[in-house]
């Protein structure tokens, strides 16, 4: 990939009139973009960068002319038509919000079809935004300044193509100062890397096509280093199905894209690709169970030369331990088989890795554990314990070197207190029933296949917060009560404190819903339930790492004041959202309660909603935001 | 090739096809006539298309009308939905601004590079569309859903489909061009592929058509100045199949969605997966399988001689998406849209490509979920990436 050559152009338009905005890669095909937003006018600034198949790839801003605090943007700068638009010294923080377009593929029959009866005067609901056919991904920068007059307003929307619908995924999990964004997008395999020094202007720095990453597909995760470096997990087998050699010159064989095993890629801190490395081991991965004696394998489909559980999905690192963690979710392209009748519960992972990066461009496996079965007795094998585990999070105190997991299908979390170690030692230390009991008091199956997601653990690794997608009522069932979509908060500060000596173990059937009976067994502080009566719930969120200086600039906090938290998981799948991005205050022993002063500006109401008809790039139709990252503009942060 | 359309007279085509031509307003003619110094309002009407789609995935019917007018000419389409209606597609002229009517009432659109579509109508009668330019000059024709003609193509049809979309072409004058239009080339530009992955061996699986003979011509020319061994073989599962490195499948879609069935079944694949000839590129092979419980579909891996990412692949999707809901997006539609509107020989440029089905979620989590829809893809669920850069294909010399 080349170097970016940024070539900002900048226009004004007022979108007063139907505009035909000429979507470059679509030649003659132009998109007719009616009418947009009605009350703001826009700036729009390109900026480019040519990918390694020579083909340009760009990102456009469209800023909100009349918006906080880009009206204060020097319109001189702006007239030189430089992307420079430098907001520095105004101490602004932002959220960005990296969110794919809707389109009808999205939409599912039932959504039609089992529309609840409700007052509706009108007949048809934004009938003329373009919500079903192809239109852009976008950044979405929101001001998340509380202070602000447009505090939860959409401040600019940075469209990418000519890649479009690619289904927006993570970005890393916390932005520091110098640090680029990294995004990827699941469909095309596609990682983007943006320039955020000059917010609320955003540039494109770079971006790998999966020709870059032939050992890996389907970026999913990424976590940054000191250095500004950043390493992503891909989930996905190799690009094409075969051996496959590593940059560091060993080769392992996979099924393909979307299959096993995944890699792990190490961009430099412009977004180049310095490496992709191996997450598999060379021997066989499956493993026999402690307690009953039987195999457990890892299911490959097609089978794989090598069994292999590596699909590394959530990843962390530690710098002063030299050490990078990673939780393997799933062969993400055999999940949608019958999850009623599984050929093996195996195809949903249960192993957490831990690498040696001593050497930050030579990662080495250094073990790969598989997280212990639970007390209880699933149905559904799927839904047992340790399946799918999704997030790891890892402690922050130098004294501390544990870290936590979580499964998205087992609906638990798990706890090491030592990821230094050749063989970490883990335990369940809480299942998600515990927290879901305190929504719904008559909940079954609580922690079964209830779609837990993020999980992070504060500076001062006191407190773990986690939010769960939860499961529909009915969901598995006329009987089943569903579980509870949520996020919620524990006091783990015991148990790190503990070290290796731990006690806590959900062992016993009765600490399923009542919680670990150990003295150092996390404690549930706080449970904020979600309302959402889509097929998803939150998944992602993003602490707010910052704290305002008396001069207007901005620090690093040790201390989280707020989350962001986004309804979305990936519509394709069958598991939606309500497409909402919500602000979530933390107050004091980890409280958390609904921020009502973060509102949407259309509808007045909590949470920003990304299903409306016009953005500042058009009347693109709902959007499906699935990860978010508080940013400052480089200058403003000390 | 089969011929694929037979376009009829109103006679010949049955009460719901006669052409019923409006002639042009006074007063208008004499602008239109100084604009083109040709006033001449002619409605025909073609009976039928067919393209893929319907149900179990076979043959639909599309009602065609052609409407002329002048130098302005348009193609009005009556697309069947899988709800059982069926929406109205108007392709025009992209710089002409035409009004349309359905049974004599203004339609509203939806409007994109030339290409308009109504809101969904009844598909059980025939309907009356019409067009008026800017001038006022109007024209209108009856449309309906035929019956489906036996020993149709399907392929055919979407490579006629393409040409149709651009709003440029004459579907009837077209169709019998379309295909892929060098299938030796294509089996010749496998082998690069191969060759590029590092195969040694690979089995082929014997054609069914005439296509896939000259594909396998193309193949095993090519394969033997790269030195790769080609064994052929009669079914994806036999041990030769699953010992060679690759497995290439040079026959037709129902071959392919076979080939990949039985694989999945065994829950094996060659090492270097599944190749499949460039006209299997389509929807209903890529997501053939995923829906099968229990089981995988084999990876599937493509050589293909046009960027399905190119301008004129996203121009096609995005206009198959606007003109066609529900209709799939295929290989040969892009074949059909990449003649009409430039040069296949132009465009040509050899890749590798890869599909994947990917999803992130088992569906217990959401009762009742399906994904139906139309997607402006190529796959249903995951997508189609480029697997290696632009591959050197030796020509027959």
């Amino acid at each position: 990939m080349s170097a970016p050559s940024v070539s900002a152009r900048l226009s004004r338009r007022r979108r007063l009139a139907p505009t035909v905005a000429l979507v470059g890669a679509l030649g003659s095909a132009a998109y007719l973009i009616p009418a947009g937003h009605a009350a703001a006018s826009v700036d729009v600034i390109t900026s480019t960068i040519h990918g390694s198949d020579g083909k340009t790839y760009w990102a456009t801003n469209h800023l909100v002319k009349a918006y906080e605090p880009y009206a204060r943007v020097s319109r001189t700068a702006a007239d030189k038509a430089t992307a420079n638009a430098a907001t520095a010294g105004h101490g602004h923080e932002y959220l960005l919000v990296w969110a794919g377009d809707e389109n009808v593929a999205d939409t599912k029959g039932s959504d039609v079809t089992s529309l609840p009866l409700a007052v509706n005067p009108v007949k048809l609901l934004n009938v003329d935004a373009a919500k079903a056919g192809i239109a852009p991904d976008f950044l979405a920068v929101i001001d998340a300044d509380k202070t602000s007059p447009t505090y939860g307003k959409v401040v600019n929307t940075v469209t990418v193509g000519p890649l479009v619908e690619n289904e927006p995924h993570h970005m890393q999990y916390v932005w520091h100062k110098g640090d680029k964004v990294y995004a990827g997008g699941l469909f095309a395999s596609t990682s983007y890397t943006f320039d955020v020094t000059d917010l609320p202007v955003v540039k494109l720095a770079n971006e790998t096509l999966p020709t870059d990453t032939a050992c890996g597909s389907i970026p999913d995760a990424f976590a940054t280093l000191p250095d500004h470096t950043a390493y992503a997990t891909y989930m996905g087998g190799p690009v094409a199905p075969g051996p496959c050699t590593y940059s560091d010159g060993t080769t392992r064989v996979g099924n393909g894209y979307g299959g096993t095993p995944g890699a792990l890629v190490h961009f430099d801190a412009n977004g180049k690709v310095l490496g992709i490395f191996p997450t598999a081991s060379t021997t066989s991965e499956s493993y026999t169970v402690p307690a009953t004696g039987a195999t457990q394998p890892c299911f490959d489909l097609p089978i794989v030369v090598t069994s292999s559980c590596a699909n590394p999905h959530g990843i962390q690192v530690r710098p002063d331990l030299h050490t990078l963690i990673a939780s393997d979710y799933a062969e993400p392209r055999d999940i949608i088989l019958d999850p009623v009748k599984p050929p093996d519960a195996g195809i949903f992972r249960d192993t957490v890795r831990t690498f040696d990066i001593s050497n930050e461009n030579h990662p080495v496996l250094r073990s790969v554990s598989h997280m212990p079965d639970g007390p209880r007795k699933e149905q559904n094998p799927g839904h047992e314990e340790p399946r799918g585990i999704m997030e790891v999070s890892v402690t922050n105190q130098h004294k501390h070197k544990g870290a936590f997991a979580e499964s998205m299908c087992g609906g638990v979390i798990y706890y090491t207190p030592d990821i230094t170690a050749k063989h970490p030692v883990w335990r369940e230390v809480f299942d998600d029933t515990t927290a879901s009991a305190k929504v719904i008091p008559q909940v079954t199956e609580g922690g079964g296949c209830d779609g837990g997601g993020w999980v992070a653990v504060d500076p001062t690794d006191h407190y773990l917060y986690h939010t769960v997608i939860g499961r529909s009522a009915g969901a598995l069932g006329p009987d089943d009560t569903g579980s509870a979509k949520m996020i919620y908060a524990l006091d783990v500060s015991k148990l790190v404190a503990a070290g290796t000596g731990f006690h806590c173990d959900i062992s016993t059937i009765s600490q399923v819903y009542d919680g670990g009976t150990a003295a150092d067994c996390p404690k549930l502080v706080s449970v904020l339930p979600i309302t959402d009566g889509t097929s998803g719930g939150p998944h992602w969120g993003a602490p707010d790492n910052f704290t305002r200086n008396a001069d207007g600039s901005f620090s690093e906090s040790k201390t989280w004041s707020r989350i962001a938290i986004s309804d979305y998981f990936v519509a394709r799948t069958g598991v939606d959202g309500n497409h909402k991005v919500c602000m979530v205050d933390v107050g004091k022993k980890g409280k958390l309660t609904l921020d009502t002063t973060f509102r949407d500006e259309d509808e007045g109401t909590p949470c920003v909603d990304f299903n409306r008809t016009s953005w500042p790039h058009g009347k693109d139709g709902d959007a499906k935001p699935h990860s978010e990252l508080f940013v400052v503009a480089g200058a403003d942060v000390r | 090739m089969t011929t694929l359309l037979e376009p009829r007279t109103a006679a010949a085509a049955g009460p719901h096809a006669g052409p019923a031509v409006a002639a042009p307003r006074r007063g208008s003619a004499r602008r239109i006539a100084t604009r083109t110094a040709l006033v001449v309002v002619v409605g025909t009407t073609l009976t039928w298309a067919v393209t893929t789609g319907g149900p179990d995935g076979g043959p639909r019917p599309v009602g065609v009308a052609r409407l002329a007018l002048g130098d302005v000419t348009a193609s009005a389409y009556l697309v069947p939905r899988t709800d059982g209606r069926a929406t109205l597609v108007v392709a025009g002229a992209p710089q002409v601004h035409l009004a349309v009517t359905v049974d004599g009432s203004p339609a509203t659109l939806s409007t994109t590079g030339g290409v308009a579509t109504t809101p969904v109508v009844d598909p059980t009668s025939p309907v009356t569309v019409g067009i008026t330019t800017p001038d006022g000059h109007s024209a209108s024709a009856r449309i309906a859903l035929p019956a489906l003609p036996a020993a149709v193509r399907t392929d055919d049809a979407d490579a006629w489909l393409g040409h149709a979309l651009s709003g440029r072409a004459t579907p009837a004058t077209t169709t019998a061009t379309q295909g892929s239009d060098d299938p030796e080339l294509d089996g010749r530009g496998i082998v690069a592929g191969l060759r590029f992955r590092g195969v040694h061996s690979a089995a082929v699986l014997l054609p069914t058509s005439d296509r896939g003979t000259l594909l396998v011509r193309g193949i095993t020319t090519a394969a033997r100045t790269a030195g790769i061994r080609i064994d052929a073989v009669g079914a994806a599962t036999e041990p030769t199949a699953l010992r060679d490195d690759a497995l290439v499948v040079t026959g037709e879609r129902a071959d392919a969605i076979a080939a990949r069935a039985a694989l999945a079944e065994v829950h094996r694949a060659p090492l270097y997966g599944v190749w499949l000839a460039p006209w299997l590129f389509d929807r209903a092979v890529l997501d053939s399988g995923a829906d099968v419980p229990g089981e995988a579909p084999a990876p599937v891996v493509f050589t293909l001689p046009l960027d399905p990412f190119g301008t004129a692949a996203q121009a096609y999707l995005a206009a198959i998406t606007k003109a066609a809901p529900g209709q799939p997006a295929t290989y040969e539609g892009l074949v059909g849209w990449i003649a009409e509107h430039s040069s296949l020989a132009g465009a040509r440029r050899w890749q590798l490509y890869v599909a994947g089905d990917a999803a992130f979620l088992p569906q217990s989590l959401d009762a009742g979920h399906d994904h139906g829809g139309p997607a402006p893809t190529w796959i249903g669920s995951g997508g189609v990436n480029a697997a290696s850069t632009p591959l050197t294909v030796e020509d027959r010399s």
